[in-house]
């Protein structure tokens, strides 16, 4: 299992704080990693300055994925980097309204986020400002509605076989 | 009397400059035998060579992140089956870790040297397609059919323990259903003693091989720098000089008590990857034969599942005689438990590479979210990089080589 | 033989597949998934294949056992020795193609 390295913890964000001081918004050493919620504009530079700097050196994007937070109407986006040399895993979350769903790409960081984003827009409707080709990838081309927001149904609605008094929905 | 020819008529640049070059595209469709499931790629192709791809993955999207949000936690494992589908039970022994973490719940040491004898064969398992399968992309169809004889035996060796080849759906959260049978003892030691001579004899068809080599080396090398932008893991990771494996960075499972190599390559080319695949299978099958020894040196001989009554469904003959088991058993399945809020990020080394499960729990009886980090989805990016220019012969064994899965491009 | 799950992206695939193949044809649907959409009731999967294309042998199974499979192709083979020539020249056949819109 992941070891809590507690040093290294401090060290990323007291390091955050010092050069990024308003956009962090909260920190929470979590069961597996340290979590850090950060403002959506500068998400791009945190990132850089994450994976540039000599001594935190967090060279991998692990995954990205986005999220829907229907109580607050926001959708959000978790990033998961992981520090080859140090061997240490943090976990950066961002959101935005609904209303406004853009987010800067992390696609000039890390080439690897090109198709997470393109996933993460085709199932939430993030639009990643900056990134090359932001197009569907999993759904069908012509959808308009975006599957995993909370509210889309799963089933399939076209089919006509199914007696709902059965199985008590 | 002889046609007068120009003396001019072979000069090169006025033959160029008179016929424009024009590009052909070449659809290397969904449904095709060299595409080992269905994804598209669309190449432009200047004569031979390619100029450009470009890909369409989702011709077998599932919704399995959508469906995780309406099923509790012990039926989201005949999903994770059918990620990777190759070696099924890698994946669905890296969800029950998930949960486990979720839930704090810790495995007994036999039931750890069980999971650990499991993976390690889906590891063999899938390799076993992987590099048969570059075999049969340059040709050589033979060793396909033999490697897929001890394939067969594998799928017997699941059906001792779990009922079903393929997707096998083996384990429960907190260990398996039910103690592997003498008979599954029997096949798994008979497997040890005949796979290293027929893993050689594959071997000795294609390693030194001229025609392999030739069709292999410098075909598809990536440098490590792209490598790890891309998010490579795993043996494509391990071919290009970077020894990453999560077993050895992370260690889960008890890992950390066994001894194995980590076989890394040079170039990143295909034969790199074939060659990391083959010493991989020779080392899970040494860390088979530890973890036998270690079971046989455990007193205990009985446990498969963790003692935690909260969230551990109960074995069935207890359910019908006990009056705590069959509380606990209704409490579990109707979803009356208090699953704990939070959030857990856990990954295995799957046959193809990291693969991640991020867990977000909201203390209901299902998931809130689920997402799956499936290596193939992130390393099948750099598939045109990786072409550009080279014919398309090469491509083709290259994406064989990479070992790209639909079922986990998708999900 | 049509295997495994087939998504709506995929359905437009299959179905220019099945309508470039030659005469006579006969169609497998092979697994859980392609006979009726499988355990995945979701928003991106065909609802089993006899949506788009006729389908003589369904072969349920998740997956279908090897032996299941080849009891499919005799029924198929069944199917084949029986059949009457002037089939696939028979108006119900030309309705049954029109019923799915394959001219």
């Amino acid at each position: 299992m992941f070891e809590i390295i507690p040093e290294r913890d401090q060290l990323t964000v007291a390091k955050l704080t010092s050069s990024f001081a308003n956009s962090i918004d909260h920190h929470e050493l979590m069961k597996d990693m340290l979590c850090i919620t950060v403002k959506k504009e500068s998400i791009g530079d945190i990132l850089l300055f994450l994976r540039d700097d000599k001594e935190l050196q967090f060279n991998f994007l692990t995954t990205l994925c986005g999220m829907h937070y229907p109580e607050k109407d926001q959708l959000g986006v978790v990033y998961h980097l992981h520090s080859f040399v140090n061997n240490h895993r943090i976990r950066l979350k961002t959101s935005t309204p609904i209303s406004d769903p853009t987010i800067p790409s992390a696609t000039s960081i890390w080439p690897t986020a090109n198709w997470m984003e393109r996933e993460t827009y085709d199932f939430f409707g993030i639009q990643f400002v900056g990134h090359p080709n932001l197009t569907r990838i999993l759904n069908v081309d012509d959808m308009v509605d975006f599957p995993l927001r909370k509210e889309f149904p799963l089933e399939d609605q076209t089919r006509d076989d199914k007696d709902d008094s059965q199985f008590g929905r | 009397m002889a046609k007068e020819v120009n003396s001019d008529y072979w000069d090169k640049d006025r033959v160029k400059a008179e016929e424009p070059k024009e590009y052909n595209t070449l659809n290397v469709g969904p449904t095709h035998p060299a595409t080992h499931g269905v994804f598209q790629n669309i190449m432009l192709m200047d004569g031979e060579y390619i100029v450009s791809t470009e890909q369409t993955i989702g011709y077998i999207h599932r919704a399995f992140e959508k469906i995780a949000e309406r099923r509790p936690f012990y039926q989201i494992t005949p999903l994770t089956d059918r990620l990777n589908y190759c070696s099924a039970p890698l994946n669905n022994m890296g969800w029950h870790m998930t949960v486990e973490k979720l839930l704090g719940i810790e495995t007994p040491k036999r039931v750890d040297y069980l999971r650990i004898v499991i993976m390690e064969l889906a590891r063999i398992a899938d390799h076993i397609i992987c590099n048969s399968v570059i075999g049969v992309d340059s040709g050589a169809l033979t060793g396909f059919t033999y490697m897929f004889q001890d394939r067969e035996f594998i799928y017997e060796i699941y059906e001792e323990i779990c009922g079903s080849r393929l997707t096998t759906n083996m384990g429960r959260i907190g260990g398996f259903e039910r103690n592997f049978s003498p008979k599954a003892w029997e096949k798994i030691k008979y497997f040890l003693e005949f796979f290293p001579a027929k893993l050689k004899e594959f071997e000795t068809l294609l390693i030194r091989n001229r025609i392999f080599m030739d069709r292999t080396i410098n075909v598809g090398a990536f440098p490590l720098d792209r490598a790890l932008a891309y998010g490579f893991t795993g043996p494509n990771l391990r071919a290009c000089g970077l020894d990453y494996d999560v077993r050895v960075m992370n260690p889960y499972c008890s890992y950390e008590e066994f001894e194995f190599t980590v076989p890394v390559g040079q170039n990143g080319d295909t034969y790199d990857r074939f060659m990391v695949r083959q010493a991989e299978m020779k080392q899970s099958l040494s860390i088979i034969q530890q973890a036998i020894d270690k079971l046989d040196a455990l007193e205990d001989k009985e446990t498969y599942y963790a003692r935690d009554p909260r969230f551990v469904l109960p074995p069935k003959e207890k359910v019908y005689n006990n009056m705590e088991a069959l509380i606990w058993h209704f409490k579990i399945v109707m979803g009356e438990t208090d699953i704990p809020v939070g959030e857990v990020y856990h990954c295995i080394e799957g046959a193809n590479g990291e693969l991640g499960y991020y867990l977000v729990s909201d203390g209901g009886r299902t998931a809130s979210r689920l997402h799956f980090r499936r290596p193939g989805f992130i390393y099948y990016q750099a598939y045109p990089e990786m072409v550009q220019g080279t014919m398309l012969s090469d491509a083709i064994l290259t994406m064989s080589s990479m070992n790209v899965i639909a079922g986990e491009l998708d999900a | 033989m049509v295997m495994g799950t087939v998504a709506k992206k995929m359905g437009p695939v299959l179905r220019e597949v099945y309508i470039q193949m030659a005469e006579p044809k006969w169609v497998i649907a092979v697994g859980a998934c392609a006979s009726s959409g499988g355990i995945f009731d979701t928003y991106s999967v065909l609802q089993g294949i006899d949506r788009i294309i006729p389908v003589d042998v369904y072969v349920p199974g998740c997956p279908p056992r090897p032996e299941q499979i080849i009891d499919g192709i005799i029924k198929i083979q069944e199917l084949v020795g029986n059949e009457s020539l002037r089939r696939r020249n028979s108006q119900e056949y030309e309705d049954l193609m029109k019923s799915y819109n394959i001219e």
